[in-house]
């Protein structure tokens, strides 16, 4: 039976198939699709919870967490019935609104299908050549998806497509520029290498890889956010019959000549199980939980990565009023997405390097707009994502000042002639920006195969590829784990 | 005890006991090992050959890597590191065993001496600083690469300890490593091996390795055998050479190069079954040999490297190193053959013109471990494989 209590007392408890630990929608997703298996599952929840909205400003919320998604895996959504479970979307398929740096505007349908005739009325000698460049790197892109996702190679994975450049492949594509800004702006957003570096433009088919319930390549608004998605998620992970146990920390692994045998807690308690999924950090799980000693030398190495110096910042802005600019009032359900150009873009990845802020790509929506319970009546809350930026503390009041500086300056790139005053802002801590996809897929591979414990199966976010949840490293953990148990695995 | 591939450097540094080494050299002729200089021969290769045999002849093991690795980790770090099982001796007890990568490949064989609870020596026959460094991290240790801060005097033959006694050096209590203050210099002294022959070795400061060198040989004019001599009696003992007979892990171009200790004929240093040690895991779920490494006797007089080994059912395999055994007036091998091969009628190609002559396989002690280590291994697998 379902349950979600404190764990306390130093017990030894058997009779569990699988313990998962962490609170991820991730480790939810694992848990669920594991007990609806027919594994008895206990989930450990520790580490971050996705939070509650929050009152940043007198009357004015923020959820905390990405906003839109754009790679939520349809296999999840289906085999745990989520829509059943409480997930709704408050849109799908959103319009992209473009501002470029020269304040030109450009507006992409929600439907990739359709997005040539919004780029005929942009750039109408462009339309023929966008059309063409857009259907093949489609096409590519969902051959590619399972690869994204956590499956194998596709056979014939062209590898100079994998070690190209962004710029490389963009760039002479398009008579006017700024198509190259906007699609180099896209696939910008969360990752740490420059567009001119090798392995990035992986990042754009990634990009376009995404898949929201079944719409191919749409961008959509989860209601709630990240924590609407969370509680559908527990809910079926309940539905399913996982027992969910809350608790600060996990001390470590029990690891049994080479399987894993269980959890054990700073209390002395034990949790007895064959299987261990973990949804934590990849240090976290085999350094801290298994330790050192008893990993391979080079896959310890492996986990001694330093992270990328580059972040997105997220940050909540209270307007006090109608937005005033009527290019983007006159649809607010829309996702706006600031696309510098190249020159301004390069700029400010080396500023993120040398850990200065300067503007650079940034995805702004109008939450409010999508939840009206967020602000006052005729008042907003913009969710903007600023990328990229330098990792570093927020806790620092002049640090603070100047993102919130920074965000300021993208609304008013975004919505020139806005009437609206910014009252308010809640800055969130820097999100790490993902290494080159082909990077993080080998990490990823090299993390989730090579540990060479038994029974002990990872997802956590160096599972992921790229930004935004997908649910996807969840799921690959959970097919694992249960091939392994039903191949015989903790008995043979 | 076995030193690895000859490394051919230009500008080889000197051990500590060059000096010496190179005033009994009459040949001048010397290699480099490691970067270090080695005499190939002294006076004449099967002359130094016979001394060790049969009594007891010097070799300068300077060119060995050495490692002290110093902290309350440091048995769990070395058998993290290797396959020594260094948990369970105790002090003044030596261990030996091999340092494999992740894949479970072998890179180098190693041995380790307890010297006191938490005072390790390492030694191997070529360098692994980067792989201890990168093994380190996260451990309470601390390691120093000894090599040329100390001499390292081996005494290899049957009358080694007498040799040691009469100078005075011999301060082993039973055989286990003895570390003291003799006549005013700190010495090490340990039972070492080069396949079945037994020695001893001796290590001091660099400083005092002439005064070492003179002691030894106050008493009796110990001849000293160089690198083509050892060669003979290492083969003569089935110990493979890192470099010659199998290439380091870390140097192989491709997975196909790289070598488990099962296909070296040294599963007995590196058994699955013992507590874990880098690589096991690999190791353990790798599938059958893909080669394996055996030692032929060949019935001719000329050590044929690099030969063809045939069998009825063609060329199985080649011939990695080879010599001229004078005990055994035939020519000993290894030789990297396919594991799926009978070996029975096996001809070596040993003329450049295609002339072939008979060989057989030569059993050694270590090959004597391996085969006994092989069986307990099948016997203790079927057993668990039997449960209902």
């Amino acid at each position: 039976m379902s349950e979600t209590a404190p764990l306390k007392g130093a017990k030894i408890e058997g009779g569990i198939d699988a313990v998962v630990i962490g609170a991820s929608a991730d480790a939810f997703a694992a848990a669920a699709m594991l007990a609806r298996g027919g594994l008895h599952v206990v989930l450990i929840e520790t580490g971050d919870r996705p939070q509650d909205k929050k009152e940043f400003s007198p009357g004015y919320f923020a959820i905390p967490g990405d906003p839109v998604a754009f790679s939520l895996d349809q296999a999840v959504i289906d085999a745990l019935d989520l829509y059943r479970c409480g997930l709704s979307f408050a849109a799908r398929r959103l319009e992209t609104f473009v501002r470029f740096g020269d304040g030109a505007a450009m507006t992409t349908p929600g439907d990739p299908d359709l997005v040539v005739e919004s780029i005929t009325a942009f750039s109408e000698a462009d339309a023929g050549r966008f059309s063409a460049f857009f259907t093949q790197e489609r096409k590519l892109a969902q051959s590619l998806a399972d690869w994204f996702s956590g499956g194998a190679p596709p056979e014939n994975r062209p590898d100079e497509t994998c070690a190209a450049s962004l710029d490389g492949a963009l760039s002479g594509r398009f008579s006017d520029r700024r198509l190259e800004d906007y699609l180099r702006a896209e696939a910008s957003l969360g990752a740490a290498a420059r567009a001119s570096e090798p392995y990035t433009y992986l990042a754009l088919l990634r990009r376009l890889a995404g898949e929201i319930a079944g719409l191919q390549g749409g961008v959509a608004v989860v209601a709630g956010g990240g924590r609407g998605l969370a509680n559908a998620l527990r809910r079926a992970a309940q539905t399913a019959g996982v027992s969910i146990r809350q608790t600060d920390r996990v001390k470590s692994v029990i690891v049994e000549w080479d399987k894993v045998a269980g959890v054990s807690f700073d209390d002395g308690g034990q949790l007895r199980a064959p299987i261990i999924v973990s949804a934590l950090g990849a240090r976290e799980t085999f350094i801290d939980l298994v330790g050192r000693g008893r990993l391979d030398i080079e896959f310890a190495r492996m986990l001694d990565f330093a992270p990328p110096n580059v972040a997105s910042i997220r940050a909540h802005l209270a307007l006090n009023g109608p937005i005033g600019d009527a290019l983007v009032a006159e649809n607010l359900l829309r996702r706006f997405l600031l696309a510098p150009s190249a020159h301004d873009l390069e700029c400010a990845y080396l500023a993120a390097h040398r850990g200065e802020l300067k503007q650079g790509t940034a995805e702004l929506v109008f939450s409010s707009s999508f939840d009206s319970a967020l602000a006052p009546h005729g008042c907003h809350v913009a969710t903007m994502l600023l990328h990229p930026v330098p990792v570093m503390s927020i806790d620092d009041e002049s640090r603070r000042a100047e993102i919130e500086s920074l965000a300021h300056g993208a609304l008013r790139a975004i919505a020139p002639t806005m009437s609206a005053e910014i009252i308010g802002a809640d800055i969130e801590p820097p999100i790490v920006a993902s290494p080159p996809t082909a990077e993080a897929i080998e990490r990823r591979r090299l993390i989730t195969d090579a540990s060479g414990l038994e029974g002990y199966f990872f997802c956590g976010p160096e599972a992921l590829i790229g930004a935004g949840i997908s649910l996807s490293a969840g799921r690959r953990a959970a097919e694992r784990a249960l091939r392994y148990f039903r191949s015989g695995g903790p008995d043979g | 005890m076995i030193f690895a591939a000859a490394d051919d450097g230009a500008e080889p540094r000197a051990t500590p006991l060059y000096a010496a080494a190179a005033s009994l050299c009459a040949t001048n002729a010397w290699t480099s090992v490691n970067g270090w200089a080695v005499a190939r021969s002294y006076t004449d290769t099967v002359e130094e050959y016979e001394a060790a045999s049969k009594d007891v002849a010097l070799v300068d093991l300077g060119p060995l890597c050495r490692y002290t690795v110093r902290g309350k980790e440091a048995a769990a770090f070395i058998a993290r590191l290797t396959s020594c099982p260094t948990a369970e001796i105790a002090v003044a007890e030596s261990a030996r065993g091999l340092v494999l990568d992740a894949d479970g490949f072998v890179i180098d064989r190693a041995d380790a001496t307890r010297l006191s609870n938490d005072l390790f020596l390492l030694t191997t026959s070529a360098p692994i600083d980067r792989r201890l460094q990168i093994a380190a991290r996260g451990f309470d240790i601390e390691i120093a690469n000894i090599a040329g801060m100390v001499g390292a005097l081996g005494l290899f033959g049957p009358k080694a300890r007498d040799a040691a006694a009469a100078a005075g050096v011999d301060i082993l209590a039973a055989e286990a490593t003895a570390q003291g203050r003799v006549r005013g210099v700190e010495l090490a002294v340990r039972p070492v091996s080069i396949g079945a022959l037994a020695g001893i070795e001796v290590i001091f400061p660099a400083e005092d390795a002439l005064v070492i060198w003179e002691r030894i040989r106050r008493k009796r004019k110990l001849p000293a055998i160089g690198l083509d001599a050892l060669e003979i009696l290492r083969i003569e003992g089935g110990v493979p050479r890192t470099g010659v007979d199998f290439v380091n892990a870390d140097e192989a171009r491709s997975p196909l190069e790289a070598r488990t200790p099962d296909e070296i004929g040294l599963p007995h240093l590196a058994p699955p079954n013992r507590a874990w040690f880098n690589g096991r895991r690999a190791m353990k779920n790798a599938g059958r040999a893909r080669r394996r490494l055996v030692l032929l006797s060949v019935d001719c007089d000329v050590a044929p490297a690099g030969a063809a080994i045939r069998t009825r059912a063609g060329a199985v395999g080649a011939v990695t190193s080879a010599a001229f055994s004078p005990k055994l007036k035939r020519v000993l091998c290894f030789a990297d053959v396919d594991p799926n091969a009978a070996l029975l009628d096996i001809e070596a190609v040993a003329a450049p013109d295609g002339g072939r002559v008979p060989g057989r396989l030569w059993e050694t002690y270590e090959s004597r471990l391996a085969a006994a280590f092989r069986e307990n291994l099948k016997s203790a697998t079927d057993f668990a494989g039997s449960r209902v």
